[in-house]
């Protein structure tokens, strides 16, 4: 077949004058490719209904983090790192050590930064140190260009959280022509600018068009261009990506139309081109590795180095028989609670995603719609309803009435509010009501009760999870079989294991489900926990797992439950049909459960401004019922390393609440199945948030969310710091930072990876997004070195010695345990 | 080829990674195409070397094929949007003639 395609394009990007003939229809196809690719300035934001940890230069994943870090950043008008000052001041502190430093330029080569020709440390370090750059200037602001800023993230604020509005400014034209609509009449236009409007093409993609095609741009620069554009507001424009891929309402092609429109009418000139990255990549990559070695470094001397053949871990053979095996998310919040539980008491425990391998939808008894309780790489498989138990259905009905009622009451308070004429009166009218209750709120949290979200039930009844209905036996046992073998637990099973979710209680927190559980989907990890549980302990399920050489004796029992992380809480669910040998173990559990969240809560608070050590379970409560409360926790802040293995690698040590720990054996992974799981998934999920934190420390005006207490919300889908402006993605300063400085610590994510080396290497060839991770040095993957004697590190050109330096005289949180 | 009784028609088939694989959709639909099947997790050998399939708790970490037949004079207009795509994206593009039975499905 041959097709007829428009002439090649030499220069101009569009192949027609479209001042004289209009745009062909090809030329628009080629204007939608364009605005698609230039979205690639940012990644997606996620929102906050659902808040997901995501990188937000993922789009410049394959570029790798030298790249991404310097170049990306800077096209969004943002720093990447720390900058040259910043790491000079690390240096001179101590935290980066002159050795390291060396050691790093002498790693990466003889570059002219590296000081090529100088023999010691002290003279390539100074070398190095004497190519400092010079500080680019500040990118000169525009004020027409603010103007179009300005209009553009009013409407799209307005068109975006339309459910919100009172008045609604959709009128199912599309983002520009609902706005176009709109500016046609808008009185704050002058009559030129309206006459402008008029002028331009109706067509979204025909905007775009014909403003390319008067700059007469080779491809290069018209995509540039573009991307210049949706760097001014990089928040909408993370917002619209995802949009544009969930409800798909809105694309790249209407959002740049409205952009264009706007400088058009209102004569601004095209944004600037973005200033220069103060630091090379190159530079940067050197600067960061030596900064992050004190913390990787103490992490791998606190473990032991595993020799191929050890018995180890999880479900192999344990030293001692265990009371209750405990099996926690890999959120690093879980490894503070893992290593008080095991010092408490018989306890084992692993380390899992905690959506428990259930990618489903979960729907709460009384819930109007399902929850996407998984990972956001992953889309829902299954579809389950949370049902009363028999014999509950009156309970349920009477707590549903009531959950009702409430939502009702509180929806008819607000409901003036919310209206543009009666918000002032229904102040006056309340006010003796209401005021008096937000005062004593304010003054004494907790006094109404303690925290609870109003969409969740408060008296629950008897529920279960109705599994039949929603796969059937055969994906019930495939889904045992793949809990179980991705963290190597297949045999000796205690007679009580705990499937542990996590969810955070905050009380007026936007970002809350930032807190939750992020392999949930942002959400509660509670329902996963017991959907597992249930699959586990279903008779058809354990019969079809003996076939397949699983067999999980009847003393064995799976229970769900909910570590809040908030509150160091534990709720164990299910607890209504237990044996009396079960019974036990489970009451026993329950106390040690509060002796290890004590302990944690003290741990915590220590690291909490305005933490007091003394009454800590008060203190914890008191946080989560607190309307004002910017601190409720810190969440993944200070997250470092990822450690993927037996439980035998770290347990005794004190991690510090840095690391995400997933439960690998292998012995029992020989065809490196589990492993491939691991690091295509849970690897990914942690560097997205490894990199969310990071970015949000390095620039938190671009990349976070600024400070919590100037937030406007935006319905649920993010916040405006003032009432106008982008949105603002990332992690509001309050989750990194505090008035002293950083609270996290902007290190990349150390994977420590107990696995033999070819079956990594295999994984890495076969799995872009693996081989953009560790070549792209986005994540710095180390495992035991073949022959058993130390770490080795993968890099580009293969695995390299990782010789961890001794650094006890710099702070480190990472200890062996008393 | 054509047969007869059956009228021609262009058959597109991209591959792309999923993530980009809406880019693709987006395309296809504003180019006046009035449908596409898409396959997400399509394993193969090619330029980049082998592609497993899904992986198992990551749709993203995959190809798609998307398939889409659309009347000739629609084509050039498609295709060559999806080649401005290619350039900047991995990806294969194949184009055939195709015949289809019921024309004004894909009118």
């Amino acid at each position: 077949m041959t097709t007829s395609l428009p002439a090649p394009r030499d220069g101009a990007v569009l192949s027609t004058p479209a001042a004289v003939t209009g745009p062909s229809t090809a030329d628009l196809q080629r204007v939608r490719a364009f605005a698609d690719v230039a979205l690639d300035v940012i990644g997606d934001y996620y929102g906050l209904d659902a808040a997901v940890a995501v990188n937000p230069l993922l789009p410049r994943l394959a570029a790798g983090f030298g790249v991404a870090a310097t170049e990306g950043a800077a096209a969004v008008g943002a720093a990447g790192s720390i900058g040259e000052a910043g790491y000079h001041k690390l240096l001179r502190s101590g935290r980066v050590r002159r050795a390291d430093l060396a050691a790093a330029l002498r790693r990466r080569g003889t570059s002219s930064d590296a000081g090529a020709g100088a023999d010691s440390d002290d003279e390539i370090v100074e070398a190095f140190l004497a190519a400092a750059p010079s500080i680019p200037a500040a990118p000169e602001l525009d004020r027409l260009t603010e103007r179009v800023d300005d209009r553009l993230g009013r409407f799209a604020r307005s068109w975006f959280a339309d459910g919100e509005a009172a008045w609604s400014v959709r009128g199912g034209a599309g983002f520009y022509g609902d706005w176009r609509a709109l500016a046609l009449v808008d009185p704050t236009l002058r009559p030129r600018a309206r006459r402008l409007l008029r002028e331009l093409p109706e067509r979204a993609d025909g905007v775009i068009a014909r403003h390319l095609a008067g700059r007469r741009l080779d491809d290069t620069d018209a995509l540039e261009l573009l991307g210049q554009h949706l760097a001014r507001t990089p928040g909408w424009t993370s917002a619209l990506r995802r949009r544009s891929s969930v409800e798909r309402d809105i694309d790249a092609v209407e959002f740049l139309a409205v952009r264009l429109a706007l400088t058009t009418i209102l004569g601004a000139p095209d944004p600037a081109a973005p200033v220069a990255p103060e630091l090379s990549a190159e530079r940067l990559l050197v600067w960061q590795e030596a900064a992050e070695a004190a913390t990787h470094d103490a992490l791998l001397r606190a473990l032991r180095v595993p020799a191929r053949g050890d018995a180890a871990g999880t479900g192999e053979d344990r030293r001692t028989p265990e009371a209750a095996h405990i099996v926690c998310c890999i959120d690093v919040r879980s490894e503070g609670l893992r290593r008080h539980i095991e010092a408490v008491g018989p306890y084992g425990t692993s380390g899992f995603a905690g959506f428990f391998g259930v990618a489903a939808r979960v729907t709460p008894l009384g819930a109007g719609a399902g929850l996407d309780s998984c990972p956001v790489l992953l889309s829902p498989r299954h579809a389950i309803d949370e049902r009363p138990r028999p014999g509950a259905a009156p309970r349920a009905r009477t707590a549903l009435d009531r959950f009702r009622s409430s939502l009702a009451w509180r929806g008819s308070l607000r409901a003036p509010e919310r209206s543009v004429g009666s918000a002032l009166g229904w102040a006056e009218l309340s006010g003796w009501m209401l005021g008096p209750l937000a005062a004593l709120r304010s003054v004494s949290p907790g006094a109404l009760g303690e925290a609870t979200r109003p969409d969740e039930l408060r008296s629950a009844p008897p529920t279960l999870f109705d599994l039949d209905s929603a796969m059937s036996v055969d994906e019930q046992v495939l889904t045992a079989e793949t809990i179980l073998t991705t963290m190597g637990m297949t045999r000796h099973f205690a007679p009580v294991v705990l499937l542990l979710g996590h969810g955070a209680t905050t009380t007026n927190s936007p970002f809350r489900t930032a807190l939750d559980c992020g392999a949930c989907g942002g959400h509660r990890g509670a329902s996963n926990a017991r959907i597992a549980a249930a699959l586990l302990n279903a008779p058809a399920v354990r019969e079809g797992l003996a076939a397949r050489g699983i067999t999980i004796d009847d003393t064995t029992i799976f229970l769900g439950g909910e570590h809040d992380t908030v509150t160091d809480r534990v709720t164990i669910h299910d607890t209504h049909a237990l044996s009396g040998r079960h019974q036990v173990v489970v009451s026993a559990l329950r106390a040690d459960l509060a002796v290890a969240g004590k302990r944690l809560r003290r741990e915590r608070l220590a690291d909490l401004p305005g933490g007091r050590r003394a009454g800590a379970e008060a203190e914890v409560a008191r946080r989560a019922a607190d309307w004002a409360q910017v601190f409720p926790e810190w969440g993944l802040a200070r997250n470092a390393a990822i450690i993927i293995g037996p439980r035998d690698l770290t347990r005794g040590v004190d991690l510090g609440r840095r690391t995400f720990l997933h439960s690998y054996d292998p012995e029992a992974d020989t065809e490196g199945v589990a492993l491939t799981t691991i690091l295509t998934a849970p690897l990914v999920v942690a560097h997205w948030i490894n990199a969310q934190y990071y970015f949000s420390t390095v620039d938190p005006e671009v990349f976070g969310a600024g400070s919590k207490t100037v937030h406007n919300l935006v319905g649920g889908l993010g916040v405006l710091t003032g009432p106008d402006g982008d949105l603002r993605i990332g992690l509001p300063q309050q989750s990194v930072m505090t008035r002293e400085g950083h609270h996290h610590e902007p290190v990349r994510l150390l994977a420590i990876v107990d696995a033999p080396l070819g079956r990594i290497d295999r994984i890495i060839e076969r799995h872009d997004i693996v081989r953009d991770l560790v070549l792209g040095e986005w994540v710095r993957l180390v495992a035991p070195a073949a022959d058993g004697h130390g770490w080795v590190e993968r890099r580009a050109d293969g695995w390299h010695p990782r010789i961890p330096t001794d650094n006890t005289d710099q702070t480190t949180d990472t200890k062996e345990a008393a | 080829m054509t047969v007869e009784g059956l009228s021609p028609m262009t058959k597109v088939e991209v591959v792309v990674r999923s993530s980009d694989a809406d880019a693709v959709s987006r395309q296809i639909v504003s180019a006046g195409a009035t449908g596409y099947t898409s396959l997400p997790g399509v394993t193969g050998l090619g330029h980049h070397g082998a592609h497993d399939g899904r992986a198992l708790f990551n749709d993203q970490d995959a190809l798609t094929l998307t398939i889409t037949v659309v009347p000739d004079d629609r084509a050039p207009a498609l295709i060559a949007g999806l080649r401005e795509l290619l350039e900047r994206r991995p990806g294969v593009m194949f184009v055939s003639t195709v015949s289809v039975s019921r024309p004004h499905y894909f009118q």
